[in-house]
């Protein structure tokens, strides 16, 4: 029902119109303000120094251009304030970084923080924590822009209304939280009826402050609700003896790895250390032509399975069965398995024999260097089995380790929720969490969170869960406020704010601290935990650690007793065979949403825009079908359809359908996290809520009823604008693969066959390369100077989206929004293009491969013979420059680049952007001009850095760029490192010159003869002889 | 009778060239005739036609304030087909301009008297078309207000546009073309002119004698305008051609698959004569029936018109079929993959309307019933300017949609803005065409009154052997 309003909701009330935006009484009121529009969006609290005041006054000259607001107007009146006395240390224009850490998607990740003049601007990794390694993944890239969300909760609510006139200031924020504090305190000292729910933050800190909640409250609740929390994994740890503990992954150590629903490379887990260590042993196929071997089961793509080397869709309540089979193949080729295991696996039989006969052959092959990893969505038992083959394999202490959690013993929601209902909780404390929007349907938390007397909440955002409790409180950003994090692998982190609150707000642990009637900020609370650990000298370690990002050590400690399987038996016994769905009785898979996890980013308009790396889905999810399933139910793509599951009653769901290859037979794929009641002028009118089909059990359920219904709904898609037919689709992209030889891949075999690839690649050779040709511009000289060049590898990536929102913060791109994207508007510098192979009829069959596509800066760039006033022009360093005050906006250099990566300002998209979320403009790279409607714009490999960099070479009196002066905001995002950019003029043997060297490298569309500066090196699929390969490259 | 008069000048007799002027026409009564639309009370007819030609005008303003005040983006344009309607007009209208120098130019050159009684008329369409074109390159500029950087204008940037840019000849060519359309019109109309300064008084009197020059029909004056008829025409020979040659440079140098094609420049003259004809034939039919041009304009310079449509028609059927034997001959997948497309993908209906329209609709002009018969030559001529649109349309938009990379496909889907601004060009095109029957000859008197038997000295059968007076 409200599906049917959301397209224009979505479009609109975010989106453009200046007639929209005229009726709107907060614009009239502000352009009616004669002082700069962004100073009078803040109050600058007493607790706000002059620095970050500076910055907030330097930003809104970006809007003052709104006081006179006109399409036209070039120089807007602008207010600056100079520095009365300068701060030391600071040099305006010039960034400073700070460590720091957060926690993002369910990885802790180190992190470096950028901020010109007081103001952050960019994220990146901190490339001593070992999480992160120097990048990050998409979530934290646009975590930034979170920090200037104008929707993030600014005052303290009463039973969802404010109960101020104006915005809270820090001083009624002390004073209702020592309200809060005394009305929890009511409840008596004992702790009875009184609970804490909790994200699953690994924060030592505020897991110190909970121990001291369950002491002030000895008989509280403790329950924890995380969509990154892994409640099964760690039930099967401790059904297996290892109490408390989680396993951490060495994807390093795997040769061969078994992926069952698991998805490492993609939202599960530490991701970014995943990537790295997977694609470091992929890119060793260079030096020593080896590889490891990736096999993944699955139901939907997942980033994973796109650069798997063998994939098998299944739907995902078959996983057990999958693993059994694959357990009994390994007992039957001389595995040792536990006896419980294997007697329940000589009764499954698979379909897909061949498959796991050929995968078993290969774990046993390469015992001690292959892993077996099981989805957090599977049941216990499964990752029981995959931790026995695991430890039979003898992978255990190589490529997985049991390691223990420093999280408290706590319930799960489902175990608070029966208790609420039960009516024994009077005061519930909601820490960070949003149980009311994120849990399963069946659990009527709402209903519950009413029986509740006094429910407490600290949030981000004034959400479904901040508007139904009786108190709620504005939380900082985790770079406003101090804090810890400890990774999986036991490194802490401290946590360092690099910017006051904007808004009067609470970090977690102030707040748990307040509530405990203990009145320290969150610096002093970071330090007294630190401290206890930390007897001498703790002044300069601290320094230390700040500087580092990374605490010396490590937390918690690796469990190596042996495992008990003796409770596995019972689990097997009780279990029948899963289902198999029919067209009539459907299985339903549930999922994290790569965009927006599980709905915390819906209001974010980067993550909004961010196509998903699979579907390329923007501002909305969809139900996902395969074309077969979909062909036998007449449902085409964009048209409504209604799920219907059976729960403790019937609940359904009206969604618009979307026909991927790749899904699991008779399986509907919806992701969380969109659909959201929550007023944010980003996320209204995005999506369908998937929450309202989730069950307590599992994120998977059998018996979905999927029917078309009346109704069309419009997807913005980023590629397949237009294309609905995936015939027709996956025919063409077989064809840019196998003819037109734009994404080139080979295997394994050939690679070693034909180390030279001449004779592989020979047939995308249009031109002869004897033939004389005969240039009709000069090259330029690359011998010169610096010249600039960028290698992608396909074997690398994993279509994560890191390097386009990465790009878009550094370079100040505009979000478009829905209603320009379904034009084939988006404005994203570096895109990840994704074809499909295969028959589209057999999921099986079906394969994806992606490839980062941004401007190739061509020697004899087509752009910029036709540009007719030279806007476009070549820069002495080989890179193809724009000069955006000289572009008139013809739109020929867009229409004349073959790799369509020019992006043209259809309307005036930055100028929107800010006034639609007037925060936004703070976020703005200072060093990247901000562009203008009617001119075009695209990737300029960062200019920006390399002439910082130049500046600085020039100061030691260096001509020559050396490697690594030089990162673009790309490169430097990469988790799997697929892009290196350098100075190939350099005389010292930079990295991308060598593996431009390499036989894979190749330039897409070589023959038009643009000698394209990046270049990519062929995808390399180590496919095994004994599995016929699914399409015949 | 009417039709038998219409048809007499359709056979050419062996002892005698069919006459180009039927009835007993005399000098002064071709002046009336040409004279009375000019000189009559403004019928109501012209107002209605007028009211609706300056609402379209209207349109065009609006759509091109709206295009100025918000952003290109109120046309369907995205990032993958960056050009679509604009440029298509663009071409579609310097298509049109060409029929009318084409007929003044390079007929008089050959000597083709038939062309007196059109001429006039497609040259004022011409120089009206061409201002129309002049439109949509002006205004698909993402910044307007800068786009005078298109011209070489010296500068405090000491920044000169980019010579090697096909745009900029564009512009060189346009302007060219479109200035001396404009003289050479002129320089034709003096003669006329002057005559309606005599017979005309008040302020009419007055700015006709202001533009006839001091006109007084003296034998100095003959001459010179003569000598200076000729060598206009001379230079506007081979801008006809220069003109949509390098219109078709746009496409032809840039390297997209359907566009850069060495056919262009011939198959886009071709084309730009073709539609150029097709629209003469569309203005005269009506001129001559609302204002009684029969003995002027008669069915010969209608079949005349037909036939040049049917050639240039089927040499833009050839061209067309050249396209995808090329495509096919060059083994170059891309090319191959574009015309394929273009025949069967989603932009097949607007490939298939224009084959029907461009080639297999003119093909009955083979019927000489269907040359002469005045609805059929509407009707046809209104195909093929249909068809010349979307040739163009395809050409661009096509050829954009399905690119090189095939993540980067996309479909074009015009706005209200789009077809307004397309449908106010017609206002504008229009009003034009309407204030200048009211206040200019349609036909070229003086040019008229030189193929008429009286202006041969050796006329009246006298001395059909072409020697002097014995």
């Amino acid at each position: 029902m409200q599906s049917e309003n959301n397209q224009e909701k979505s479009g609109k009330k975010y989106w453009r119109s200046l007639e929209e935006m005229a009726e709107s009484p907060e614009l009239l009121a502000r352009m009616k303000n004669e002082f700069p529009s962004g100073a009078a969006e803040f109050e600058v609290t007493p607790g706000v120094d002059r620095r970050s005041f500076l910055g907030i006054i330097g930003a809104s000259a970006a809007f003052a251009g709104l006081t006179s607001t006109a399409g036209c107007i070039r120089k807007p009146s602008e207010k600056i304030l100079p520095y009365n006395k300068r701060p030391e240390e600071l040099v305006e224009g010039k960034p400073q970084f700070y460590a720091s850490a957060g926690r993002f998607g369910g990885s802790v990740f180190g992190l470096l923080v950028t901020s010109y003049e007081g103001r952050p601007t960019k994220i990146d990794g901190n490339p001593s924590h070992p999480m992160s390694l120097g990048a990050t993944n998409t979530f934290a890239q646009a975590a930034i822009l979170d920090v200037y969300d104008p929707d993030r909760s600014q005052s303290v609510l009463k039973n969802g209304k404010s109960v101020e006139a104006t915005r809270t200031t820090l001083k009624s924020l002390k004073a209702a939280l020592a309200a809060a504090s005394a009305e929890l305190k009511a409840n008596g000292t004992s702790g009875q009826g009184v609970a804490l729910l909790m994200e699953a933050a690994p924060s030592p800190t505020l897991i110190g402050l909970v121990r001291d909640f369950q002491v002030a409250f000895p008989k509280a609740t403790l329950a924890i609700h995380d969509p990154a929390m892994r409640w099964q994994e760690t039930a099967a740890l401790d059904s297996m003896g290892f109490k408390n503990a989680q396993l951490f992954y060495r994807l390093e150590e795997a040769d061969v790895l078994a992926m069952f629903d698991a998805d490492p490379l993609g939202i599960e887990g530490d991701v970014v250390r995943n990537s790295k260590m997977f694609a470091a042993k992929r890119r060793s196929v260079d030096e020593s032509k080896t590889m490891s071997r990736l096999y993944v089961v699955e139901s939907a793509f997942t980033n994973t399975g796109v650069v798997a080397d063998h994939r098998l869709s299944l739907r995902s309540s078959a996983m057990g069965e999958a693993l059994l089979a694959l357990a009994s193949e390994l007992s039957s080729q001389g595995l040792a398995l536990p006896a419980e295991i294997v007697a329940r696996s000589k009764q499954i039989s698979s379909p897909n024999e061949k498959w796991l006969k050929a995968l078993a052959t290969d774990l046993l092959l390469n015992k001690g260097k292959s892993l077996v990893m099981v989805g957090q969505s599977q049941r216990a038992w499964i990752h029981s089995i995959a931790f026995a083959i695991n430890s039979a394999l003898g992978n255990l202490g190589q490529s997985v380790v049991v390691r223990s959690s420093n999280l408290p013993a706590a319930v799960s929601l489902a175990e608070l929720t029966t208790e609420m209902n039960r009516g024994s909780i009077q005061a519930l404390v909601i820490l960070d969490a949003n149980p009311v929007y994120t849990s399963a349907a069946d659990l009527e938390f709402s209903e519950a969170l009413k029986k509740v007397k006094t429910s407490i909440h600290l949030g981000y955002h004034a959400d479904e869960t901040a508007v139904a409790c009786s108190m709620h409180f504005p939380r900082s950003h985790s770079l406003e406020s101090w804090g810890d994090l400890v990774s999986t692998d036991g490194t802490a982190s401290i946590v360092q704010p690099v910017i006051e609150p904007l808004f009067a707000s609470l970090s977690d642990v102030e707040f748990l601290a307040g509530l405990l009637g203990v009145s320290k900020n969150s610096y002093e609370l970071v330090q007294a935990q630190w401290k206890k650990s930390t007897p001498s000298d703790f002044d300069s370690s601290w320094r230390r650690w700040l500087h580092d990002g990374v605490v010396k050590g490590t937390i918690g400690e690796t469990l190596t007793a042996k495992a008990d399987f003796s409770k596995l038996a019972q689990q097997l016994a009780g279990l029948g065979a899963s289902p198999t769905p029919t067209a009539s009785q459907m299985e339903l898979r549930l999922t994290l949403d790569r965009s927006v996890f599980d709905g915390r980013y819906t209001n974010n308009a980067w993550l909004q825009e961010i196509p998903d790396s699979v579907t390329k889905l923007t501002w909305d999810n969809a139900a996902l079908l395969s074309p077969k399933t979909a062909k036998e139910k007449g449902i085409k793509t964009g048209d409504f359809v209604e799920i219907k599951v059976k729960q403790d009653k019937e609940r359904s769901l009206k969604i618009a359908a979307y026909v991927v290859p790749g899904i699991a037979e008779n399986t509907v794929v919806v992701s969380l996290g969109y659909g959201r009641s929550f007023n944010g002028r980003v996320s209204n009118g995005t999506g369908f809520n998937g929450y309202s089909l989730l069950s307590r059990e599992d994120m998977f359920s059998f018996g979905a009823e999927v029917q078309r219904t009346t109704g069309k709904y419009e997807l913005a898609t980023t590629q397949e604008h237009g294309v609905s037919d995936y015939q027709y689709d996956t025919m063409v992209g077989r064809e840019a693969i196998t003819t037109r030889g734009v994404t080139r891949e080979v295997t394994l075999a050939t690679l070693k066959a034909d180390p030279t690839l001449e004779n592989t690649f020979k047939k995308f050779n249009l031109l002869d390369p004897k033939m004389h040709r005969t240039l009709l511009w000069t090259k330029p000289n690359e011998t010169r100077g610096n010249q600039w060049g960028m290698a992608i590898d396909l074997n690398s990536c994993t279509g994560c989206n890191a390097c386009t929102v990465a790009c878009q913060a550094e370079n100040n791109i505009s979000v478009v929004g829905k209603k320009q994207v379904l034009k084939s508007r988006e404005m994203h510098w570096i895109r990840i293009d994704r074809y499909f192979t295969g028959n589209v009829d057999n999921p099986d069959s079906i394969q994806a491969t992606f490839q980062p596509m941004a401007c190739a800066h061509c020697e004899t760039a087509p752009c910029e013979q036709v540009c007719p006033v030279a806007a476009t022009v070549h820069g002495v360093e080989g890179t193809n420059d724009i000069a955006y005050n000289r572009c008139i906006g013809t739109r020929y250099c867009a229409n004349n680049c073959p790799y369509k990566v020019r992006r043209f300002n259809y309307f005036n998209f930055s100028k929107e952007n800010d006034e639609a979320n007037p925060l936004y403009a703070m976020q703005k790279n200072p060093r990247v001009t901000v562009r203008f409607r009617g001119v075009i714009e695209k990737c300029s490999y960062c200019v920006q850095r390399i002439n910082a960099a130049r500046v600085e070479a020039k100061i030691r009196g260096e001509e020559i760029l050396r490697e690594g002066s030089v990162v673009t905001a790309c490169q430097q995002v990469c988790p799997t490192d697929a892009i290196t950019f350098g100075n190939l003029a350099d005389d010292v043997d930079s990295r991308v010159k060598q593996l431009k060297a390499l036989p894979r490298n190749y330039a897409v569309l070589s023959e038009l003869a643009l000698e394209p500066r990046t270049t990519f090196l062929a995808k390399v699929r180590n496919t095994n002889p004994e599995l016929e390969p699914s399409t015949q490259l | 009778m009417e039709t038998s008069v219409t048809l007499a000048n359709l056979e050419e007799h062996v002892d005698k060239r069919a006459p180009l002027v039927l009835g007993r026409e005399t000098f002064s009564s071709v002046t009336d005739i040409v004279a009375r639309p000019m000189e009559m009370a403004t019928p109501k007819t012209w107002w209605i036609c007028f009211l609706i030609a300056l609402s379209g005008l209207g349109v065009l303003g609006a759509a091109i304030a709206y295009l100025f005040w918000e952003g290109v983006g109120v046309w369907g344009l995205n990032n993958r087909v960056g050009w679509a309607w604009d440029i298509t007009n663009f071409v579609f209208w310097v298509g049109i301009g060409h029929a009318g120098t084409l007929i003044s130019a390079i007929l008089f050159l050959f000597r083709q008297k038939w062309r007196t009684s059109i001429n006039r008329a497609a040259e004022a369409m011409t120089i009206f078309a061409v201002i129309c074109a002049l439109i949509f390159p002006g205004i698909h500029v993402g910044r307007v207000w800068v786009a005078y950087w298109l011209f070489p204008i010296p500068n405090q940037m000491a920044m000169w546009p980019n010579f090697r840019s096909p745009l900029l000849w564009d512009v060189f060519a346009v302007s060219t073309y479109f200035t001396v359309s404009t003289l050479f019109w002129f320089v034709g109309l003096i003669p006329d002119i002057a005559t309606f300064r005599d017979r005309s008084k008040g302020i009419r009197k007055f700015v006709y004698g202001l533009f006839a020059l001091g006109w007084r029909g003296s034998h100095r004056h003959w001459l010179n305008y003569e000598r200076a008829y000729l060598i206009l025409a001379a230079l506007s020979t081979p801008l006809v051609l220069s003109v949509h040659t390098i219109v078709s440079f746009d496409f032809a140098t840039s390297q997209l698959p359907g566009w850069h094609a060495t056919i262009f420049p011939p198959y886009f003259v071709a084309g730009a004569i073709f539609s150029g004809f097709a629209m003469v034939i569309n203005l005269m039919i009506i001129c001559r029936w609302v204002f009684k041009l029969e003995h002027l304009v008669t069915m010969r310079h209608f079949e005349n018109m037909a036939k040049i449509i049917l050639l240039t028609g089927s040499m833009v059927g050839y061209a067309y079929a050249m396209e995808f034997f090329i495509a096919w001959y060059s083994g170059n997948p891309y090319e191959r993959y574009i015309f394929i497309s273009r025949a069967t993908g989603p932009y097949a209906w607007a490939y298939w309307t224009m084959v029907t329209c461009n080639v297999i609709i003119p093909q009955l002009f083979w019927v000489r019933k269907i040359r002469t018969n005045l609805w059929a030559l509407f009707i046809i001529a209104v195909f093929v300017n249909i068809g010349m649109w979307f040739e163009r349309f395809v050409i661009i938009v096509t050829s954009l949609h399905r690119t090189f990379l095939p993540s980067s496909w996309a479909y074009f889907k015009p706005t209200f803005v789009d077809i307004a601004t397309f449908i106010g060009s017609f206002g504008l095109f229009f009003t034009l065409f309407l204030l200048f029957i009211r206040f200019l000859p349609i036909v070229a008197i003086s040019e008229v009154k030189t193929v008429m038997p009286e202006a041969d000295p050796h006329g009246h059968g006298h001395d059909t052997k072409g020697g002097a007076h014995s």
